[in-house]
């Protein structure tokens, strides 16, 4: 797999210089390597972290090609190795065909993005932000797979108004799409020390508004996505003999409300994200004595980047998420809540339009979102990340 | 793994260790006192947008393939074009965009029309591009590829800063309507 990569990259790092795109007939191609280095005290942020590791890359190719006025077709194949996530597999990030009637509407079919806050359909492509990890508060890396994409149709347009401004919208209906192979599903399942082997998909949808204000530089915006799967795995972790469990993720939805103001070489955001998600669990073994979990999630950042020069930009924030889990039994309710808080700062050095160099520091308190399987010694309270990160898109 | 190999890694960590300590404690001071405050302050300060002196020889037109009626279009408009919001004219065929390939020409025209720096641009295009949303507008080294682009493609609008041939429509960007550049 790394002699995969190593030509990959090679290819990327020869097809860079052809600025914008690189074209296949009518075929527009695009691409993105991105290679990136964690070092964490305290605590491992992804596996190994605080050994330093390099086990932190995305990459991924892009084609669309038009059908006349009217017809868009594109796809986007994707890999990422991120900790234990991942493992630098490929697979469809997004395929789909458009057909717009007007600019104010259009329908889409296919695997769609999921709309996800301002800047989470694109969270895969490094190149296109400052920072090296979208704010956690809200980009909840935890949450990542459920809320990629989605099989399904899709209303989608843009209405334009001269004194108003315009207003992007979409709306979208299928099938959620989880991928149980990439493990980000194990991981999260090693919180109640369960592992997950199986994906059933069920209901998905999204609705997306996203207002360009006349005020020049503003936008303000608002997602809602909900998903529902069925898991299934091995129990013998927990109970120490083979069985199986199910758990019915039955409703997860997340509503992110979104603030942008571009002034000049400055870029100001805030985004805020109210998350539920209710299962019902059964362990085969057990099954006389069903359980319920919730989890609900509430995450905010602000943040701030300035283009200092052609190549220099910085970038600072601060971000925090509290996440209060309740596991209720016939007669027993537990529940728990924690937090984490952290600020950055990022520094990117733009080589070439094509090539980029970011560094960046956080500083983080609290326990939220992090594993004690990848934290056996036990999760500390205060800790702090470096990250470096080498990106190529064309 | 060779012994001085394992020397030199163990070297390598101590060091970001010591880097690791250095940097949370100045940046603890940092982000214990006013400081993000200031640096937020100090971005605002400088956050001016890019502007270029326009000399007579690099004035700012918008040109255009013969399908498209330059004079009905103003500001706005043309912003809305130009940042992929409005990718079909009026007769239902779809828009294509072009742009020199210099990048200190594009820092003119893209700060005339999308108020951005061609990073800020290419970045906001690359965005439509990976999720699916659009294709890129088309860059040219030479205006005469340019301009033979817009022959060929009859619904193409182009941003350029000199005019080639009269046979293509092209209107000066200080003429476009309603704004104040």
């Amino acid at each position: 797999m790394l002699n995969k990569i190593k030509a990959l990259l090679l290819g990327m790092l020869l097809l860079a210089p052809a600025a914008t795109a690189y074209e296949l007939g009518s075929w527009n191609i695009h691409g993105t390597f991105s290679q990136g280095f964690v070092y964490s005290t305290g605590n491992n942020f992804i596996a190994d972290s605080k050994d330093g590791t390099f086990d932190f890359r995305e990459f991924g190719l892009n084609a669309t090609t038009f059908v006349g006025e009217r017809v868009t077709v594109g796809g986007q194949v994707f890999g990422r190795k991120y900790g234990i996530i991942g493992d630098d597999e490929v697979f469809l990030d997004w395929l789909s065909a458009s057909y717009s009637f007007s600019d104010a509407f259009g329908l889409r079919a296919g695997k769609l993005k999921i709309p996800y806050g301002l800047y989470g359909e694109t969270r895969d492509i490094d190149s296109l932000r400052t920072q090296i990890l979208l704010p956690q508060g809200v980009y909840v890396e935890s949450y990542r797979g459920s809320v990629n994409a989605m099989w399904g149709g899709q209303a989608f347009g843009n209405v334009y108004s001269k004194d108003f401004g315009s207003v992007d919208y979409s709306i979208q209906y299928g099938q959620s799409a989880i991928d149980v192979d990439s493990g980000e599903l194990n991981r999260l399942a090693t919180y109640i020390q369960l592992e997950a082997d199986n994906v059933n998909d069920d209901e998905a949808g999204a609705f997306k508004l996203l207002w360009n204000t006349p005020l020049s530089g503003l936008r303000l915006g608002s997602t809602i996505t909900w998903t529902a799967f069925e898991v299934t795995g091995p129990t013998d972790g927990l109970l120490g003999f083979p069985s199986q469990y199910n758990a019915d993720l039955h409703d997860q939805k997340i509503f992110v409300t979104s603030a942008e103001y571009r002034v000049g070489r400055t870029t100001f955001a805030a985004e805020h994200l109210r998350s539920e998600l209710a299962a019902d669990v059964v362990f085969n073994a057990l099954s006389a004595l069903p359980f319920e979990l919730e989890v609900n999630l509430s995450g905010y950042y602000l943040s701030v980047d300035h283009q200092v020069t052609d190549t220099v930009t910085v970038g600072a924030g601060y971000s925090g998420v509290s996440v209060k889990q309740k596991i209720a039994l016939p007669g027993l309710q537990t529940s728990e809540k924690e937090k984490q808080e952290g600020a950055y700062v990022t520094l990117r050095y733009d080589v070439t339009s094509n090539i980029n160099v970011k560094l960046e520091q956080h500083i983080i308190t609290g326990r939220a979102a992090l594993f004690t399987t990848e934290n056996p010694e036990g999760i500390k309270e205060d800790w702090s990340m470096t990250l470096l990160k080498f990106s190529v898109v064309f | 793994m060779a012994l001085r190999d394992r020397q030199k890694q163990g070297h390598f960590f101590a060091d970001l260790a010591q880097y690791h300590r250095r940097l949370d404690e100045a940046l603890a001071r940092v982000l214990g006192s006013r400081g993000v405050l200031a640096l937020i302050c100090a971005l605002v300060l400088t956050g001016a947008p890019a502007q270029l002196a326009m000399t007579q020889e690099n004035t700012l037109h918008v040109a255009a393939g013969d399908a498209v009626e330059l004079s009905m279009l103003d500001r706005e408009e043309l912003r809305a074009i130009f940042l992929g919001r409005r990718r079909h004219w009026d007769d239902g065929n779809r828009i294509l965009l072009a742009l020199p390939a210099n990048s200190q020409q594009q820092q003119a025209l893209l700060a005339a029309i999308v108020d951005r720096t061609p990073r800020q641009f290419w970045a906001h295009w690359r965005n439509l591009v990976f999720a699916g949303r659009g294709t890129m507008p088309k860059t040219f080294e030479e205006h005469t590829l340019l301009f033979t682009y817009l022959e060929e493609k009859v619904h193409a609008i182009a941003l350029v800063t000199a005019v080639d041939q009269a046979a293509t429509p092209v209107v000066e960007l200080s003429a476009i309507k309603g704004d104040a550049l």
